[in-house]
């Protein structure tokens, strides 16, 4: 049984369908992990979509130039049969889906959708800390971003940043980064040398982004902007963010600083994308 | 049963002290990911299926949430 794509109204409808999911196995896979400030936003903007495949509920949201999978299933056999019908259905659509979690249950969720014909874009793994480096002195360079540089900030994540892995902001988080004090930028006149930007609680700190422009490399930025960043969650118990798996060279930085990989990754898989958009 | 929800949120994040009187969600110590996989442990755990609109933060952002909610699926034991 297939319903008609529809957009989603409320995330109410969200967990209507977890719960139909799971009234056929009394259980449930999902790549879909409640953000409420920015699924709110891709719900007021109506860019969220909701359709029924057999006993998997898709969700599919319209990023720039591809749409984002999301899946609630009732197992690994039920995801199999409804991507099969979605795919045969808009076979034309070019997709990303994020495969969270660890273990065995990764890679046989990754398994089913490279068999539907999905690519492996690429991976990540998360990294955490308890324990922070000595702080340094505080660098007048580095400071909280103003509401006035979010244009700027927003088209650094438009030239560098790769979209299909590194879950652009909307221009509404980067406001409210701002906002919340939780953007630090490395400013040299009228340019941007370099940002961080974090989400804070008052026991974890996530580390979202954290960017050197390439004109301003080898001056030491990034070195300033996570000097800054520890001292603003020296309160904290955890650090965490994501990294590219393959990015060794952070990596190797990253467990200079005290992190260490968690067993959590994030695969990348995507279906219709060309490699020269890749 | 509350020793037993502590070990489970133990293993979901071992950083953390679960016994404390604070918001687990409010204090970052679970997010939404946590919480997904601490509703698949429930369930198997207790052999229940926690209703998927009770899915929403207030229902784990305590012990004693999670409490009534394991009761409001006929978890009455102390086990």
């Amino acid at each position: 049984m297939m319903t008609d794509l529809k957009v989603v109204k409320h995330m109410d409808e969200i967990q209507v369908a977890i719960q139909s999911v799971k009234n056929y196995h009394k259980s449930f896979l999902t790549n879909f992990f409640p953000e409420p400030f920015k699924h709110g936003i891709w719900i007021k903007k109506n860019e969220l979509a909701l359709i029924m495949v057999s006993e998997t509920y898709f969700l599919i949201y319209s990023d720039d130039g591809f749409k984002r999978l999301f899946y609630i299933s009732s197992g690994l056999t039920e995801l199999t049969e409804s991507l099969d019908i979605l795919k045969n259905k808009y076979h034309d659509e070019k997709y990303v889906a994020d495969l969270v979690g660890k273990g065995d249950l990764l890679n046989d969720v990754c398994s089913v959708l490279l068999n539907t014909g999905f690519n492996l874009y690429s991976s990540l793994t998360r990294m955490s800390s308890t324990n922070y480096p000595a702080l340094k002195a505080i660098d007048p360079c580095v400071d909280f971003a103003d509401i006035s540089e979010v244009l700027l900030v927003d088209s650094l994540f438009k030239q560098y940043f790769d979209k299909y892995t590194e879950q652009l902001p909307l221009i509404e988080e980067l406001k409210n980064w701002i906002e919340k004090k939780q953007m630090l930028v490395y400013s040299s006149g009228k340019e941007i040398g370099g940002f961080l930007i974090f989400d804070k609680t008052s026991s974890t700190a996530y580390l979202r982004y954290w960017f050197v422009h390439p004109n301003f490399r080898d001056l030491k930025i990034g070195s300033k902007l996570i000097n800054q960043f520890f001292i603003e969650n020296k309160d904290v118990i955890r650090i965490l963010f994501w990294v590219i798996e393959t990015n060794e060279n952070a990596i190797k930085r990253y467990r200079h600083y005290g992190f260490h990989a968690e067993e959590l990754r994030d695969i990348v898989l995507t279906y219709n994308i060309p490699l020269n958009e890749r | 049963m509350k020793d037993k929800i502590t070990t489970i949120l133990k293993e979901i994040r071992p950083e953390f002290d679960f016994t404390e009187n604070v918001n687990f969600i409010d204090e970052g110590m679970l997010d939404s990911f946590d919480v997904v996989t601490l509703v698949t442990t429930l369930d198997k755990e207790y052999h229940i299926s926690i209703d998927g609109l009770d899915i929403i933060p207030d229902n784990f952002s305590s012990i004693d949430s999670i409490r009534a909610l394991l009761k409001k699926n006929g978890v009455h034991n102390e086990s």
